[in-house]
Parts: C-alpha cells; sequence; structure tokens
C-alpha cells in the first residue's frame, strides 16, 4: 500500500466561525493505481490533497506514504518527502514564467537524483517543437502538460493533480486525461486526481467521493475505461 | 543525473524584466561606492604623499627671522650636534597692482621645491612659480615676469613644500593664492634682485628625526632663547605652529563624517530598493514559488535564487564603483584639493580601510538586509503562494465603511488591500526624504554658518600683537588669548575686560574665578551648568581646568570667556600681559613691528569662503547625487504600488471603466497616500536628521549649529509629487493604450 489515510480531521477558523473542512476521513490507495477524488466546491478535497502534500498540516490523525508516517513531520522531512516522492500539478498551471517550457521541466528535474529522460518527457508529452517557448507563448493546455512535465520527471511515487483540467475546454482537457494516463502507464507512478468533473471517475481505479468534509463513499472502479473514451 | 539549478538560467531574463530598477540600482551602487572611495582614497592617497614631503623635501623644524643677518655669536651658539641652520633669506615683490610674490633662492637643501611642469630656472632670467598663483595670474611656462626692473621668464611650474597653503604671514587669519605667491631664481639673480626689505630667514632641521613634539619643543624653545639673548628677533615659528605647512594637512578628510554618513544612508536606500524589488518580483511569482516549493524546493535553494541577482548587481557595482573610485573620483576629489593648496603629486595608493569603509561593509548591510528580508518572506506557507496572498495578517471581516460614496468607499478598500504596499512606500518616502534633506541641507548650512559668525564678530578690526604695546586709543580694548587642545580640537580661551564694550553679554554674565564656554563647545560635550573641561597645552604636560559657568552663543569657535584678570592668573602671566585689541577702527599709534597680524570682516569672509570652497565643493556633490537617488526612489515605490494594481485595474477596463475612472481610483489614490506619507515623513525626517547631525557633530572637529534652510523640506516634497506625478502620467497612458484583449490576457 502506498498511502494510508487514518481519521484525519482538519478545520480552519474564519473570524469568529470555525469550519470543519475534514471529518474523520481514512481510505488507502495502492501503488500504481490512479485514485480521483471526486466532491462539490467546498467538500474539502483540496485541503485533502494538500495534507497528503504535505503542504497542510491535519488537526488530527495520521497518514503513512510506504509505511512511514508522514503526519508530525518537521517541516525539512515534509519538504524531503515533497521534494523525492510526489509530483504536484494545479489547475493554474503555475509555470515560471521566465523559464522557457524545457527549463520548467528541467526545474523539476533539479529535485530528483533519478530524474527521467527531459527529452524523452518532452516526445511523451508532445511538446517537443514547442521546448523554447516561454509559458507566454504557449496554449492552457500546452502549458498544462508542460506542468504535467514539471512534476513527472522527478520521478515521482506519488503525482498529486488539483483540478487539472479546471481551466482547460472540452477537447483540452480530453487531451490531458490522455496524457496523465499516459504516464501512469509509462512510468507507473501513482495518482490522486482531485476533480469536481463526474465522468474523469471513469478513468480511474479508485474512486473516493467527499461530501462536506466527510467521505460518502470508497471504490473500486470496476468498470475502468481509457481516458479517451471519457466523454462528459 | 545532475542537472544544475535551472531557476538560474533566468537570471538574465530577470535581469532583462526588470532592467530599470536594476539598472537604477546598479548606477547608485556605482556612483555612491565611486564617490566615497574616490574621496577616501584622495584622502588616503594626499595625506600620505603630504606626510611624504616631510621626509622627502627635508621640511624645516621652524624657522626665525631677524632684524638683520644672523651675528656670528649667535652662529656660533648655534652650531651643534642636534640641529643644523640653513639660509632662508627672501624678499616680497610687488609684481602688480595687489599682487606680491615672495622670491627665494632655489633651495636644494632644505624645504626642497618639486617640480611640477618645465625646467628650475639655470640662467639669471629663469624663474619659477608656485602653481596656484601662476595658474590664477594666467602665467605658464614661457611667461615674461617683471621683478622691478628685471624681466624673467617662466622656466618651470612648481610646488614648495614648506608652502602647501599660500599663508602670507603665519598670523594671518587665511591665505590668498591670487594675491600672494611664491618663486624661485637662482642665486646670482636673486642677488641682483631690487627690493625695499630682505626678509632674513633661517630655519632649523634636527639632527634626531625620531624626536618626540615634546623634545622638539623644547629645542625649539632652548633656539628661542638663544636667539634672543645674541640678536633681534622679528618672527619665530614653530613647524607645528606653521600654517602654511600644517593647514592643508589638516584641512584633509575634514569633512569625512559627513561624506560616510551620507554614504551609508544611500547605502541602506539601496539595500531597500533590493527588496522593494524583490519583494514585487516574487509577488509576481507567488504562485510559482508556491508550485516550486510544493514540488519540495526548499526555503534554502529560493533565498538563494532570488537574491543571486542582486548579489551579482551588489558585486558589479562594487567592482565598477571601486574602478571609478580610484580613478575619476579620486581625480575629481584630488582636484577640489589641489584647487585650494599647493600640493606635491602624490602617487594613488591602495587603501585597506577604504575598500572596508566603502565596499566590503556596504554589501555587507545590502546582503544581512536581503538576508534577513528573503527568509521572512519566503517562510509563509505554501498555500499562502498558490493563493497568492502574501499578506501576514489574518483574515478578518471586511471593515464596515458606513455610508460613504462608492467612490470613497472603493478607494479605501484599495488603501486597506495595499497596505504592505504603501507602507513600504512611506518607508521609501522617509528614507528618500531623510537623503535629500542630508544632501540639500549641508549647502545653505555652511551659508548660515557663514552669517552668523559674521554677525557675531566681536569688532571690525581685532589686532594680535607680537608682545604688549600700549595704544593711546581709548575705545580700543585689551584682551589675551591662549589655545589649548581639547583631544583633536583646539579651543580658544580669551580674557576679556571686566566691562568689555565688545562682549557685554559675556562679560556682565561672567563672575571672577568662572568660565563661559561658547554653545558650540557646551553642545558639543552635552555639557551642563558646573560641569569641568580639563584643557592642555600642546607639547607640554600643562593642565587647565574650567567650570563651566553659563553659554554664549559665539558660533565663530570653540572659546571660552574668562575675565583678563583671571587669564593672567590661570596662564601665570604678569598683570600687565594681553594679546591684543579689540576695536571697531584702524589703531594709527601702534607701530606695524608689534602688530602680528589685524582680523577684519573681509579676513574672516575669505577664511569662511575657503571653508566654502573646500567642504562646500563635496557638499554640492552630495546634494546633486541626493536628488537623483530621490528621483528614482520614488519612481520605482510608485511604479511597484501601481505594478500592483495592474491586475485589479485590467478587471476593472473589463467590466467597462473608463480610463478616467480607473485613474481616479487606482493612480489619485495612490497620490493620495503619496502626499500623506509626505506629511508623515518630514517631521520624522526632521527629527531624524537632528539626531544624526548631532551625532556627526561629536565626531566632527568643528562646530556647526544645526540649521536646515526653509526651502529644503518644501523642496524635497515638490521633488517627490512631480517624481509621482511622471509615473502617474506614464502608468495612465499604459491603462489608456491598452485593449481589452491584452487586459484579458493580462488577467490570466
Amino acid at each position: 500500500m502506498l498511502l494510508k489515510v487514518k481519521n484525519i480531521y482538519k478545520s480552519f477558523h474564519i473570524g469568529t466561525h470555525t469550519v470543519d473542512v475534514l471529518k474523520n476521513v481514512s481510505f488507502q490507495v495502492e501503488r500504481g493505481k490512479i485514485c480521483t477524488l471526486l466532491g462539490p466546491s467546498g467538500s474539502g478535497k483540496s485541503t485533502l490533497l494538500n495534507i497528503i502534500g504535505g503542504i497542510e498540516i491535519p488537526d488530527k490523525g495520521s497518514f503513512y506514504f510506504n509505511e512511514t508516517e508522514i503526519n508530525g513531520q518537521n517541516e525539512k522531512t515534509l519538504g524531503h518527502y515533497r521534494r523525492k516522492q510526489l509530483g504536484y500539478v494545479f489547475q493554474s498551471y503555475n509555470l515560471i514564467p521566465n523559464l522557457t517550457l524545457k527549463e520548467n521541466i528541467e526545474s523539476g528535474a533539479y529535485l530528483s537524483d533519478e530524474p527521467l529522460d527531459v527529452n524523452d518527457l518532452l516526445h511523451t508529452l508532445g511538446l517537443w517543437d514547442r521546448q523554447d517557448q516561454l509559458p507566454s507563448q504557449l496554449s492552457g493546455g500546452e502549458q498544462q502538460r508542460t506542468a504535467i512535465g514539471r512534476a513527472v520527471i522527478k520521478n515521482p511515487d506519488l503525482l498529486l493533480c488539483d483540478e487539472p483540467t479546471g481551466a482547460l475546454d472540452y477537447k483540452t482537457s480530453r487531451e490531458i486525461l490522455a496524457m496523465l494516463e499516459k504516464v501512469n502507464q509509462k512510468y507507473g507512478c501513482t495518482m490522486m486526481i482531485v476533480t469536481h468533473n463526474e465522468a474523469i471517475q471513469g478513468m480511474a481505479d479508485q474512486i473516493i467521493r467527499l461530501h462536506d468534509g466527510a467521505i460518502r463513499s470508497n471504490e473500486n472502479n470496476r468498470n475502468k475505461q481509457k481516458a479517451a473514451a471519457i466523454t462528459w | 543525473m545532475f542537472v544544475k539549478n535551472p531557476l538560474n538560467k533566468r537570471i538574465p531574463r530577470m535581469l532583462a524584466g526588470n532592467a530599470g530598477k536594476f539598472l537604477a540600482v546598479l548606477l547608485f551602487l556605482v556612483l555612491s561606492i565611486s564617490l566615497a572611495s574616490g574621496f577616501l582614497v584622495a584622502e588616503y592617497s594626499l595625506r600620505s604623499g603630504y606626510d611624504s614631503t616631510f621626509e622627502e623635501y627635508n621640511i624645516e623644524d621652524g624657522h626665525f627671522e631677524l632684524l638683520k643677518e644672523m651675528s656670528d655669536p649667535l652662529a656660533e651658539v648655534l652650531k651643534n650636534e642636534k640641529l643644523s641652520i640653513f639660509t632662508l633669506f627672501n624678499k616680497d615683490l610687488e609684481i602688480k597692482e595687489n599682487r606680491i610674490l615672495r622670491i627665494y633662492p632655489v633651495r636644494e637643501e632644505i624645504n626642497r621645491i618639486a617640480l611640477l611642469e618645465g625646467v628650475m630656472p639655470e640662467t639669471d632670467e629663469e624663474i619659477v612659480l608656485e602653481r596656484l598663483f601662476a595658474g590664477n595670474n594666467g602665467y605658464e611656462i614661457g611667461s615674461k615676469v617683471k621683478l622691478g626692473a628685471k624681466a624673467f621668464w617662466v622656466s618651470g611650474i612648481v610646488a614648495f613644500s614648506d608652502y602647501s597653503s599660500l599663508f602670507k604671514n603665519n598670523a594671518d587669519g587665511l591665505f590668498d593664492n591670487t594675491h600672494f605667491g611664491i618663486a624661485g631664481v637662482n642665486q646670482e639673480a636673486f642677488d641682483e634682485l631690487e627690493y625695499n626689505d630682505l626678509h632674513y630667514t633661517y630655519a632649523w632641521k634636527n639632527h634626531d628625526p625620531d624626536l618626540s613634539p615634546e623634545e622638539k619643543n623644547d629645542y625649539a624653545d632652548e633656539i628661542l632663547d638663544l636667539v634672543k639673548e645674541h640678536d633681534l628677533i622679528k618672527d619665530f615659528v614653530r613647524r607645528s605652529d606653521n600654517q602654511a605647512i600644517h593647514f592643508a594637512g589638516e584641512d584633509f578628510g575634514k569633512d569625512r563624517v559627513f561624506m560616510m554618513v551620507f554614504f551609508y544612508i544611500t547605502i541602506v536606500i539601496i539595500a531597500f530598493l533590493y527588496v522593494v524589488v524583490m519583494r514585487s518580483t516574487i509577488e509576481l511569482e507567488a504562485k510559482s514559488v508556491g508550485s516550486l516549493r510544493a514540488l519540495g524546493y526548499t526555503n534554502g535553494e529560493l533565498i538563494r535564487h532570488y537574491s543571486l541577482l542582486p548579489l551579482l548587481v551588489t558585486l558589479m557595482g562594487a567592482l565598477i564603483g571601486n574602478v571609478l573610485g580610484y580613478t575619476l573620483m579620486k581625480d575629481a576629489f584630488i582636484y577640489i584639493y589641489t584647487k585650494s593648496y599647493s600640493l606635491i603629486p602624490a602617487p594613488v595608493l591602495w587603501n585597506a580601510e577604504a575598500f572596508v569603509l566603502t565596499t566590503l561593509v556596504p554589501v555587507l548591510i545590502i546582503l544581512l538586509i536581503i538576508y534577513g528580508f528573503l527568509p521572512a518572506l519566503l517562510s509563509l506557507p505554501i498555500q499562502k503562494f498558490l493563493r497568492n496572498d502574501l499578506s501576514r495578517r489574518k483574515q478578518k471581516h471586511a471593515i464596515s465603511l458606513g455610508k460613504l460614496s462608492f467612490i470613497a468607499r472603493f478607494r479605501l478598500r484599495i488603501i486597506f488591500q495595499n497596505t504592505s504596499a504603501y507602507l513600504v512606500l512611506l518607508i521609501g518616502i522617509l528614507l528618500g526624504s531623510l537623503l535629500m534633506s542630508t544632501g540639500l541641507m549641508l549647502p545653505p548650512l555652511l551659508e548660515n554658518h557663514q552669517q552668523e559668525v559674521l554677525n557675531n564678530q566681536i569688532c571690525a578690526y581685532q589686532y594680535i600683537l607680537r608682545m604688549p604695546v600700549e595704544t593711546t586709543d581709548e575705545q580700543a580694548e585689551k584682551f589675551a588669548v591662549q589655545s589649548l587642545e581639547l583631544g583633536e580640537i583646539t579651543v580658544q580661551v580669551l580674557g576679556i575686560e571686566e566691562d568689555s564694550q565688545f562682549l557685554p553679554e559675556v562679560s556682565q554674565g561672567l563672575q571672577t574665578r568662572e568660565a563661559i564656554f561658547s554653545n558650540g563647545l557646551t553642545s558639543k560635550y552635552g555639557m551642563e551648568e558646573g560641569d569641568q573641561l580639563e584643557l592642555s597645552k600642546k607639547y607640554t604636560d600643562e593642565t587647565y581646568s574650567f567650570e563651566l559657568g553659563d553659554t554664549v552663543y559665539y558660533p565663530a569657535g570653540f572659546t571660552i570667556f574668562v575675565y583678563l584678570d583671571d587669564f593672567q592668573t590661570i596662564f601665570n602671566c604678569d598683570e600687565t600681559y594681553f594679546t591684543g585689541y579689540f576695536s571697531n577702527h584702524k589703531l594709527n599709534d601702534l607701530d606695524e613691528i608689534f602688530i602680528a597680524s589685524i582680523r577684519t570682516e573681509r579676513d574672516l569672509t575669505l577664511a569662511l569662503d575657503q571653508l566654502m570652497d573646500s567642504m562646500g565643493q563635496v557638499f554640492k556633490v552630495m546634494a546633486v547625487f541626493s536628488v537623483i537617488l530621490f528621483f528614482v526612489l520614488i519612481y520605482v515605490l510608485s511604479k511597484q504600488v501601481v505594478e500592483r494594481n495592474q491586475q485589479s485595474i485590467a478587471m476593472l477596463k473589463i467590466l467597462g471603466y473608463e480610463n478616467n475612472e480607473i485613474n481616479n481610483l487606482y493612480h489619485v489614490t495612490t497620490g493620495l497616500m503619496v502626499v500623506f506619507s509626505f506629511l508623515i515623513s518630514i517631521p520624522v525626517c526632521r527629527l531624524l536628521l537632528r539626531i544624526i547631525f548631532k551625532q556627526i557633530m561629536t565626531k566632527y572637529i568643528g562646530w556647526f549649529d544645526f540649521y536646515v534652510a526653509p526651502w529644503v523640506y518644501p523642496v524635497t516634497i515638490v521633488s517627490g509629487l512631480v517624481s509621482y506625478l511622471i509615473i502617474y502620467v506614464m502608468q495612465s497612458r499604459k491603462t489608456k493604450g491598452l485593449s481589452t484583449a491584452e487586459f484579458f490576457k493580462e488577467m490570466e
């Protein structure tokens, strides 16, 4: 088991109010699988992803990565965890504006002791011809593919994707999903995809539904589809 | 596979993207480091050169002038193992109206001459002229100079090692290198010169070069006794008292403390500019920074990355600044000194102290500020970067703005949203105003000092006598003066009559056995009534203690006033002793032979002009520099505030707001904040200026009263507003010029 989340609680204080964002969340994810976290806005998906990513600290509970408890570690250890084990893809790409496409990907490679081959990855992502362009010269899809490349090149055990298609049109979104599937198959990295797009669950091995901070369902997908077959 | 940090590949692009800002910072680093290092290198090189002339040019240990040629018995007693005597006869000749030239035969043993240009006189028709007098009177090599009936050709331009300042008489309060000069001819030509008055001057040089100042003084006392015993003496000057030799040396670096304080204010401002630029870069890239942190980049890696460009620019600025400091700026500062003093050219010397003070310390200050700021900013939680919210404040409820108009509420929201940026603007305006006020206040401060000294002068004619001689003029008033030392500074103890007409306020306030101190002295040492001040007499172990009875405003110098009777007691003089007269008109019955010098308002003005000449030039350089830096600072600060709101401005444009409405909301609000910042800054700046000025004065060897000309602050404010206005116009044009499509793109 790559990831084990046990009884996680998290709340935020806004003014005099306390909002319980996560309530007793527990689940496990197997190595090499694609897991989608589904739920409406405010259900706690991104907070959960941030906790798994070592960005947020839960109030209660614990989670294990490769049988090692991550929760409760200091910032230095969390930094090392993010650096060596994780890849992160955001909805708004967050590329470095004055690095070229290839250099943005290299900024991920720098963090890894054994990164993937940049040129090979550029071909895999279909970005070879655009490698010397700056982010401002790229389309949204190309920027997101670059962001995927930056996260994947580290050869991470776990790729966290926070609404990776949220800012993209239908056609480009499908391209990105196909790309994530290809990366999963080729490099074998486990993926957690946060989305509110119900259709994406079709390509997942495991589907977790969150509602109002609690897990409503957690099931294996017996009808897993190819990304190319997904429509909405 | 090892990959060199790819983030560093963006350094040239970051530089290109912020070229204006970094170029401005680089320019100021270069200017300030080159100014300060040029100043210190010039001062150090000149001082080293000046110090080395004593041995290299065999400068005298003193000289005396006799009424006639030295008698054999005196020559006999002075011939001893401890010293050598040299003849330094000279003649003063008027070569044009009001132009006196002091002619010496070319000396090769004592007080040697430095040839700057041309050749030394070989025939009896050739003459060498001191550089400043020659320049000020249009003489050059080949010019004709008529001495009496005989014409000479200028064969060389020289510097006399014993006349670095062209004092005609040692008791003079000033030198004037236009109306008085020195020249050298060969012995034959000298002997043939027609003259009214031959000066029988003899110089002495101690054989032992390692004598202490006290021993030298004792030797001089012995020589004086022997000369008085055998011959009639006209003048006696120890080297340590010789203004022509020492005045320049004492002036080098006098204004150093002003320059260094100004320099360090500039360095703090430059570090502040870096912080502003880095902050705005990180704010613009907040999401990328958040992503990098989420990917596993450490704070240390990002701090190193974001500090690399400022570090490179700082090192480049330090390098170029030092190169310019050792070349152009050094020459400029040397020119300021050589314009007033007749100095022997000195080689440029590497100065470790200058390097530490102008390069190492500033670079460390900048790095400390950068490395203090960056970790604080980059240590914010990752999600803050990802949300593009770099404020440290916890989210609170929006402040209720009641029934204000929409525009007023909008403007207030802009202010609340940009609190940190406006705070930076306020700090920047405060620092900038401090720098500009410091730069602008100094030249009028000197002028004010000059005026105050003139307004408070004791009398129109101050006679200093060679020995006490009575006058029949009943309006003249006796006084006595003695110079004492307090560390590096000289204090005059002035003995005045009990019912002084010239210093009525002082004489009425004084009590027997009491002293009144000039305000500079009490302010510099923070003295209060009843405090004691112990002074010493130069080259002796005699000390004198004075108790502060009262303070009087007397800006001319550090002075302690006592009654003449007390003066005689304190200094163990007989009861007829005095030094000179105060008078408001000429004293015609005094024989010139007894008069050492007469100080008039003109002398005072010229002496103060000399101060303006040497210090004023440096102050003017500082003033110009401060004005330019101030403009750039306000430009960068205003620009970062305006840029910060570019996205919100884009949104307004998309919503359909017109350009003038957008300007009215954003740019006018920032303009109001600029005005508000100035209103707060100026009183704080005035307070800081007072504190800094007081600190400067405790280190400075003189005293100036704190004075800020009334126009300094208004000019500072107007300059700041004009600077902001330029940004306003530029940004308004930018807003107007952008299409909605471009705004959309900017939003993304």
